[in-house]
């Protein structure tokens, strides 16, 4: 599956170079070919180490063109490298499987911080280049050994005001208030946020949120179950909240911020309680365009990368002098802007580096039960 | 050709007394690339599912020991066994009308068994949740005409698996079920309502005995693609129902546990072996899938 998915990138990839105009059809489907042929041939050649050209990756969608425009190209322009950015599924079991097939071809890959720790410990990614990197550029709470933040995202409680009856929700004080609040709930699936909502719901306070009281949070979820309609990617949670399947519940605020534009804020968000998470670029061990990986990541730090990329896709800044210069009908939708900042939490990364594993199966054997 | 002369045709013909050497060396290169492609990366499952985290039967053990996974095992197993029963017996009743219809209504039946067939698995499980989902097609139509109140959950649960999936596997089910009720023989049944039986006795005792291979054939096969369902499960379940393949997706892709994703990869593979071992002393596997 890994290895198909792979075979997948590396089509993309060559389609996209066919795009832009640096193959020619019969090159590329000579590429598509041997892709499909025979990946024994392709296995063996090194497919992007000879060039200069550094690979980012990420989930797809949107998000290619978004990183390529805000991020890949103005670097590309500076630093005469080329850089390509394709869309795939880089979770830490694909850089797992890569880095042990002993064919690696990306340089940096969208993560979650806490994988930076769990992948870290088995020596699969590189520390980052401070020298190159400026850890002063991110909040202190974003920078890890193997990795800083390169944008941030917040889980914010999105509610449908239509079903409220134009009520509020008191950030995730509400996500149990089935009294005022009647109606299913989104919940994400891959944890983040999931059972701080919960926790907060029941009543925990804020500060005292991390660790999690995973006991506490489980007990509860088991007494509501029905009440929560799981969302594991973007997409389908925009599509709980349009099908008007739930009246609130966890959503990434790029996904909520959407929403509330398309719905003219029928569907709409709140920062109170939302959990500020880092998106990091991971560095794969061995990466094949060497340490110039570390200059694109610290390229992106610049305020008007951070900003382009909120324009284009809705990823907030992690260099909080780019949230400082927002004009105001951006600042509404920066989670890293201050006043919608101090009304959040930020994610205890360390915490989830410790549990994930354990907590993540716990919890989709629970919902499952 | 009388009895002894046709039982030496049969030793010398049989595939494993008499397959020259020439033939073998056709067949080399596909054993080849099968072996590097296919039982190489089985072999480093099942290397991975002994070794990983550390040597030894660990992984094993948690099969005894957690709750968790014996659930995912026993939602697997019933899913599919359901599955299996409802995709018989559906595929069941139209292979019996198709075999009764007349040629033209019988092409119709056919389409409409095969084109859903070549329909992406993923549109059809984002189909069903727009039928099916509280605010669908089926609910507000249910609703809205009075004769439920509340809508009814028939999607991210057990129930909506299950549609999605014996909706998937109904032509799986048709094909050997009409392959094999069209072998048989209608004198006999013929011969059994002139001897005085009912149509029923007759379908009974006669044709349901003849059809039972097909029956046995068409349940496997549902069966044992049914084990292996990620897509279906994933999307209609909606996070309710985790059967065997997503557990092991989550395992390698998401919480990098890969012993226990391949421990559990290899209990389905030995299930499937064992149950195509089992089911070949009842049917002719070789003939089920297509290779007779």
């Amino acid at each position: 599956m890994v290895k198909q998915r792979f075979h997948e990138d590396l089509a993309l990839l060559a389609v996209e170079r066919f795009e832009r105009g640096e193959l020619d059809r019969r090159t590329l489907l000579k590429a598509l070919g041997a892709l499909a042929l025979g990946p024994a041939v392709l296995a063996s050649s090194e497919v992007s180490a000879q060039t200069k050209e550094i690979v980012m990756v990420n989930y797809g969608g949107d998000a290619v063109r978004a990183w390529d425009e805000a991020w890949a190209q103005p670097f590309a322009a500076d630093a005469k490298i080329k850089v390509s950015v394709i869309g795939g599924e880089p979770t830490a079991g694909a850089i797992k499987a890569m880095v042990e097939s002993g064919k690696i071809v990306w340089d940096a890959a969208d993560a979650e911080a806490f994988e930076l720790a769990i992948l870290g410990r088995d020596n699969l990614i590189q520390k980052y280049d401070y020298t190159k990197v400026d850890r002063n550029k991110v909040r202190p709470e974003f920078v890890f050994d193997h990795g800083c933040a390169s944008y941030l995202y917040s889980v914010v409680n999105g509610y449908n005001a239509e079903k409220t009856g134009g009520r509020i929700p008191n950030g995730y004080k509400d996500f149990l208030n089935f009294k005022d609040f009647p109606g299913k709930r989104a919940m994400h699936k891959w944890l983040v946020g999931a059972l701080e909502a919960v926790l907060l719901g029941s009543g925990v306070e804020p500060d005292k949120l991390y660790p999690l009281d995973v006991k506490k949070a489980f007990a509860v979820l088991k007494d509501h179950k029905d009440q929560f309609l799981l969302w594991g990617g973007g997409a389908a949670s925009q599509q709980l909240f349009r099908d008007g399947e739930v009246v609130m519940g966890n959503i990434w605020h790029t996904r909520a911020s959407v929403l509330d534009r398309e719905s003219k804020g029928k569907l709409t968000w709140t920062w109170d309680n939302g959990i500020v998470a880092p998106g990091v670029l991971k560095v794969p061990v061995k990466n094949p365009a060497g340490p110039a990986v570390f200059d694109l990541i610290a390229s992106i730090q610049k305020p008007e990368r951070q900003i382009a990329l909120l324009k284009i896709l809705g990823n907030s800044p992690a260099n909080p002098a780019a949230s400082a210069m927002l004009p105001p009908d951006l600042q509404k939708v920066d989670c890293g802007y201050e006043p919608n900042y101090k009304r959040q939490i930020p994610i205890n990364t360390t915490w989830y580096a410790e549990n994930y594993d354990r907590v993540q199966d716990d919890f989709l054997d629970l919902m499952a039960s | 050709m009388n009895t002894i002369a046709a039982k030496q045709y049969q030793q010398k013909t049989h595939p494993r007394m008499r397959f020259p050497t020439s033939a073998w060396l056709l067949v080399l290169p596909l054993i080849l690339v099968l072996g590097v492609l296919y039982a190489g990366p089985i072999a480093s499952v099942l290397w991975l599912s002994v070794t990983d985290p550390s040597p030894g039967l660990g992984n094993y053990e948690r099969l005894l020991t957690s709750d968790a996974l014996q659930r995912v095992l026993w939602s697997t197993f019933r899913i599919s066994a359901l599955t299996t029963l409802f995709a018989t017996l559906l595929g069941y009743l139209i292979a019996y009308t198709m075999l009764h219809a007349s040629a033209r209504h019988r092409h119709w039946i056919m389409a409409f068994v095969l084109v859903p067939f070549w329909v992406s698995v993923l549109v059809r499980a984002f189909a069903w949740l727009t039928l099916l989902r509280t605010e669908g097609v089926l609910n507000t139509a249910l609703v809205s005409s009075g004769i439920i109140t509340t809508p009814l959950d028939l999607v991210r649960n057990e129930i909506g698996v299950l549609i999605g999936m014996v909706h998937y596997m109904i032509p799986y089910a048709v094909l050997p079920l009409y392959a094999n009720m069209q072998g048989i023989d209608r004198r006999i049944l013929n011969a059994s309502r002139s001897l005085g039986a009912s149509p029923w006795t007759t379908f009974i005792r006669v044709f349901l005995p003849l059809s039972a291979p097909g029956v046995a054939a068409a349940a496997l096969l549902v069966f044992v693609l049914a084990l292996g369902f990620l897509v279906t499960p994933a999307i209609l379940g909606g996070g309710r129902v985790v059967m065997i393949a997503e557990y092991v997706r989550v395992q390698i892709m998401q919480t990098v546990r890969w012993g226990v994703g391949t421990m559990m990869a290899s209990v389905l593979l030995i299930t499937v072996v064992f149950l195509l071992a089992a089911m070949s002393r009842v049917v002719d596997i070789r003939k089920l899938f297509g290779a007779k």
